[in-house]
């Protein structure tokens, strides 16, 4: 890919700008976790003060449907912002959405839900990944069969994020034609999303079966495809660009305490070994999110080398961001072994976002596959 | 150049020159790499041994002319001093057009250019930018770096090597070290200590002439088995004061200018394109050992080119944020640090795919050559400062911590 563009544009950066002042002061220790406490686990007040005022639930949406109209590289500006103080609302899954949602080409679907996606008054999700936590289509797939009243869906699809709240359910699920995305609405007779307990507090998962659900085809029996393959690639960059965000958090928060921190008679920042510890938390960030924003760039322009960037992403900020989380826990001592202090928090993300992605052997497998050896 | 040609008719122009006078690579895709074909080393010091090396020099120098003469020696550099005037991005197009042609190239120049031009431009005078950034673009002059001493190494403030004054010149006595390319430059920038007292305040800089009186070169022998450092003796050499670089007791601040263009060299220097990272390379070796199908090779295989994209994604996000004036700075030798990191990596890799075809030479093409970089690995971690002093740069210059100790 050609380099120039990397920096961020004049607009993303305002879009930074506002974003960061209306988290400001938002999502304190204490307010993160009295939302946590809920069962949708965020605040509504907060997730439409984000999705409507800023426009962020509306993000890809074309402007033609009330969106703002923003690729990838926009996206991830944002999901960078919001990993960094791990924000638990519904962006992410209505973002993934979306993305499958415009996959798909379906102008009749586009008409009904866009405008109201963008609106913020309904969160999207998409269900993909088996039991195995696997996005191909294995045995057990959900099936789709048509009877008189239309379409129906019968299997479960596991670790939904956002299932247990999303108003929208983008399922693929296989036909004779084979591979198909359908659209399930909550509150569908036979749907049910079942939240499970979570290692990451602030990212609920969900469990949804579909018993005979009716659904509605998006796009072209056969042709779910396409959809398929954006959102997971759309998940690969949103995981790299949180991951940068957390591991930017988990720097700033070590080196404060390295300054103020004192034993010895001297702050901790001074000792040889915690400064260096530092400085590879400043090595991971700095890649982290070149390689976060490379991959995003990369995709919006579809670059040729648009998938390998964001496979090479997701793999290398899944391990910098376990390897710094840790590294922020020992660094703080005692203290950030607690309950109170946040660094558990984003070892909770950095483990299960890694995993709920695909695991680092998949990465490595679809890697050598996309450079052809 | 009266007005700013488009990056597109630069580029096409420049190929055209390229075209006209080298030969294209034999295989002119994108790497420039073809398994099996023309020469399989994979050398990462500049070691020739000294008779390619004196064939080698002249053909180098021609090449820097030709390029001086036709505008393309120095393409971003001031009009002022002989530049072209153009655009960072013009010079980076053009580095990239070369690796398509069979050019001889600047590796041997990194620190001639990379590192001594851009400190001339930041401290000398403007008679002194005049006179040597055109030399050294052109090829006509090389510079090498006499910093290191026996007793100054990662603690460089320590230099004992003293110029003295007398009248309108410098007398200078000392010994350098793991001077690298001394025995083929003509200049190198030195740092000596012009006075007592606190150590930082009493350093001065100073081009000496390496053919000077007084001057001995003795090269030193690396673990790799070639010379590519030299210790450099010093008795007395008369240097004029027009070749000194900045203000008397301004040295500290010049040799820390070097030595940033040095990190970021190294740091930027990706050995990409037909080089020992080229994902072309890598490939032709795992399928060359039958390897490809090995799915633990192919995890490792796929892991260390994850690491190696990393390290080019990081480079280009960097250089185009200092491009759009977004903090550039110390941070940059972090790029160094991932690329002997990225270097060590590769010779695991390798290792793993070869096993004892690594290690004793059985002909085939492409096996035994990677020695070059399992011996040359550890050589990336102490050159341009070892990991130990750039972490500690970094955390109090970027992370504001105490000095560490
Ligand atoms: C291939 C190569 C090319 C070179 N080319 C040049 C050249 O062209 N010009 C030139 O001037 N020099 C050159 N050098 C010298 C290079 O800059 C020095 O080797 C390097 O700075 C280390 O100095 P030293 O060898 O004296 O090791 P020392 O400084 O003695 O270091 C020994 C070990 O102690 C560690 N150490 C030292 N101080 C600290 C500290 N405060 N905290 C933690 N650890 C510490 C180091 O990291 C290292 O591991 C070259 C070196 C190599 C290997």
């Amino acid at each position: 890919m050609a380099t120039d563009g990397l920096a961020l544009t004049s607009d993303e950066r305002d879009l930074q700008s506002a974003l960061r002042a209306m988290l400001a002061g938002e999502l304190s220790s204490a307010g993160l976790r009295a939302a946590l406490e809920t069962d949708a686990g965020y605040r509504p007040e907060l997730w439409s003060a984000l999705a409507s005022d800023l426009g962020l639930a509306g993000l890809a949406v074309p402007e033609e449907f009330g969106g703002l109209g923003l690729g990838p590289a926009e996206a991830a500006v944002v999901l960078e912002d919001l990993g960094r103080v791990l924000y638990p609302g519904p962006f992410l899954a209505t973002w993934l959405a979306t993305t499958a949602l415009l996959a798909t080409g379906d102008a009749a679907a586009h008409q009904r839900w866009l405008p109201r996606i963008a609106e913020g008054t309904i969160a999207g999700c998409v269900a993909v990944a088996d039991k195995a936590g696997s996005w191909g289509q294995a045995a057990d797939a959900v099936r789709a069969r048509h009877d008189e009243r239309g379409w129906r869906l019968d299997g479960a699809r596991w670790f939904v994020i956002a299932g247990h709240v999303a108003d929208v359910i983008l399922v693929p699920a296989v036909t004779d034609s084979g591979l198909s995305v359908f659209l399930v609405e909550r509150g569908a007779d036979g749907f049910s999303a079942e939240p499970v307990s979570v290692l990451d507090l602030t990212r609920k998962v969900a469990i949804v079966n579909l018993d005979g659900a009716p659904a509605t085809l998006l796009g072209r029996e056969g042709g779910g495809q396409a959809a398929v393959e954006a959102a997971e690639h759309a998940l690969l960059l949103a995981c790299a660009a949180e991951a940068a965000g957390g591991i930017g958090w988990c720097l700033d928060a070590c080196v404060d305490y390295a300054k103020t921190r004192t034993q010895f008679g001297r702050p901790i920042g001074g000792f040889q070994a915690v400064a260096h510890a530092c400085v590879d938390m400043l090595a991971h960030h700095q890649s982290s999110s070149a390689a976060a924003r490379y991959a995003a760039v990369a995709t919006a322009r579809g670059a040729p080398d648009a998938l390998l960037a964001a496979r090479v992403a997701a793999l290398r900020t899944g391990e910098a961001y376990r390897t710094v989380t840790e590294a922020a826990i020992h660094l703080l001592g005692g203290i950030g072994f607690t309950w109170e202090h946040d660094a558990h928090l984003y070892y909770r993300r950095a483990w299960s976002s890694q995993q709920l992605t695909a695991t680092p052997q998949a990465h490595r497998a679809a890697i050598a596959e996309l450079v052809r050896l | 150049m009266t007005s700013q040609p488009s990056l597109e008719e630069f580029t096409q122009q420049a190929a055209g020159w390229l075209a006209e006078r080298y030969p294209k690579m034999p295989r002119s895709d994108q790497s420039g790499f073809a398994w099996g074909e023309g020469s399989d080393e994979v050398r990462v010091f500049q070691e020739p041994d000294p008779v390619e090396e004196a064939d080698a020099l002249p053909a180098i120098r021609r090449w820097r002319q030709e390029l001086w003469d036709h505008g393309y020696g120095w393409i971003a550099g001031p009009v002022a001093c002989g530049g072209g005037g153009l655009p960072a991005a013009y010079q980076r197009a053009f580095e990239q057009l070369t690796r398509r042609y069979q050019v001889p190239g600047d590796s041997a120049l990194t620190i001639s250019l990379g590192m001594v031009a851009p400190t001339i431009g930041r401290h000398g005078s403007e008679e002194q930018k005049q006179y040597w950034l055109p030399r050294l673009y052109s090829g006509a002059q090389i510079a090498c770096q006499l910093f290191s001493e026996p007793g100054a190494g990662s603690d460089l403030a320590a230099v004992a090597a003293r110029a003295v004054r007398s009248g309108e010149s410098w007398r200078v006595t000392g010994q350098k070290v793991w001077t690298s390319g001394a025995h083929l430059a003509d200049i190198g920038e030195i740092i000596c200590r012009t006075a007592a007292g606190p150590r930082h305040k009493n350093l001065t800089a100073f081009l000496v002439d390496m053919r000077a009186p007084g001057v001995t070169v003795r090269p030193l022998r690396q673990m790799t088995g070639g010379a590519a450092f030299n210790e450099v003796f010093l008795d007395d050499v008369e240097i004029p004061d027009s070749r000194r670089i900045g203000d008397e007791g301004a040295g500290w601040a010049v040799a820390m200018t070097t030595l940033g263009h040095e990190r970021s060299a190294m740091g930027s220097s990706s050995f990409g394109g037909a080089g020992i990272f080229s994902t072309e390379r890598l490939i032709g070796l795992v399928r060359a050992a039958g390897k490809d199908a090995d799915p633990v090779i192919r995890q490792d295989f796929a892991e260390l080119i994850s690491q190696l994209r990393l390290a080019r994604y990081t480079r280009d996000v960097m250089a185009a944020r200092a491009q759009a004036g977004q903090a550039p700075g110390p941070e940059a030798a972090l790029n160094k640090i991932a690329l002997s990191d990225n270097m060590r990596r590769l010779a695991g890799f390798v290792a793993n795919v070869l096993g004892p075809a690594l290690v004793a030479d059985t002909g085939g093409w492409g096996t035994y050559a990677w020695t070059s970089v399992v011996l040359g690995a550890p050589g990336y971690r102490l050159g341009g400062g070892t990991d130990e002093i750039l972490k500690n740069t970094i955390a109090q210059r970027v992370l504001g911590l105490p000095r560490p100790s």
